[in-house]
């Protein structure tokens, strides 16, 4: 399928002053990417992150040409906890900010899904652009 | 409402160097803190962690109050991340739960650790000193994980 439209950036982190590691890791079958693509990893594989963004592990750090076969190596930027990455709010997202809710979702297209509050796992730290632009933190990712 | 009584100090990192960093949050109104009152992230804002809050900790006030602020006043914070070993009081010996032997510790509205409540919260007790009534803890659950 089509890399979704959105992408997200690491901004900073909360925690130390560590930046996101790059990794080769294994891409599920058709996965496409640009770079700055949300993923998570799901059956041993990294794959978009759709509408259940449990299991965050990062961003895509390379754009792929075309879809990917099962297997294929995808390099990734590590997101871990405190990292703060920013991207699109399909909608006004200014009240989550504060952290107001751990479990923020995302749509197919990347962008974050104000109206839903569960089976995600991002946190909105702060917004920019009218809640259109958001700051995040991954509250639950694949690897804590 | 008066800021608690007990507050809690970084000690050290058990995973790395790290030492927290202070970004500015929006309080809760009427927050009160002083250095090192506990707070928590509850409704996007900033409030000093109470029974039942502690899940949702952010970290440490890093500045006192004058008076009771009004809401979305800025309230600096120090973050607390995972393996950062914070030092408070508890209201009793605390030493059965020595060696991480619970995750979810609370703290009660006077900023101690409640002996016997290890539901709602999100403290794991490392270690402790005079009689169990010092404890050094670690953050397990808390707003931003």
């Amino acid at each position: 399928m089509a890399a979704p439209t959105y992408t997200w950036e690491f901004v900073t982190n909360l925690f130390s002053n560590s930046v996101p590691k790059l990794m080769t890791l294994q891409a599920s079958t058709n996965l496409e990417t640009k770079v700055g693509t949300l993923l998570i990893a799901t059956g041993g594989e990294v794959d978009n992150a759709g509408a259940t963004v449990v299991g965050i592990i990062g961003l895509a750090a390379e754009a792929t040409t075309a879809a990917a076969t099962a297997g294929d190596p995808i390099k990734v930027y590590l997101i871990g906890p405190g990292m703060v990455i920013k991207g699109t709010a399909d909608a006004d997202a200014s009240t989550l900010s504060g952290f107001n809710g751990k479990l923020g979702d995302l749509n197919t297209d990347g962008s974050l899904d104000v109206a839903d509050a569960s089976n995600g796992s991002l946190a909105v730290w702060r917004t920019e652009d009218a809640g259109l632009t958001v700051y995040c933190v991954v509250t639950v990712g694949a690897l804590f | 409402m008066a800021a608690p009584v007990y507050t809690w100090e970084f000690v050290c990192d058990l995973f790395g160097d790290r030492v927290p960093k202070v970004t500015t949050l929006l309080a809760a109104a009427a927050l009160e803190t002083k250095v090192g009152t506990m707070v928590s992230q509850v409704s996007g804002a900033v409030t000093a962690t109470v029974d039942g809050t502690g899940g949702a900790m952010v970290g440490l006030a890093a500045e006192a109050t004058a008076a009771a602020l009004s809401l979305g006043d800025p309230i600096r914070v120090y973050l607390i991340a995972p393996g950062m070993v914070i030092k408070g009081k508890a209201d009793a010996d605390v030493s059965a739960q020595s060696g991480f032997n619970a995750k979810t510790h609370d703290v009660g509205s006077d900023g101690r650790l409640i002996s016997g409540d290890t539901t709602g919260g999100g403290l794991s007790v490392w270690r402790t000193e005079d009689a169990g009534l010092t404890v050094y803890c670690v953050s397990t659950v808390q707003a931003l994980y």
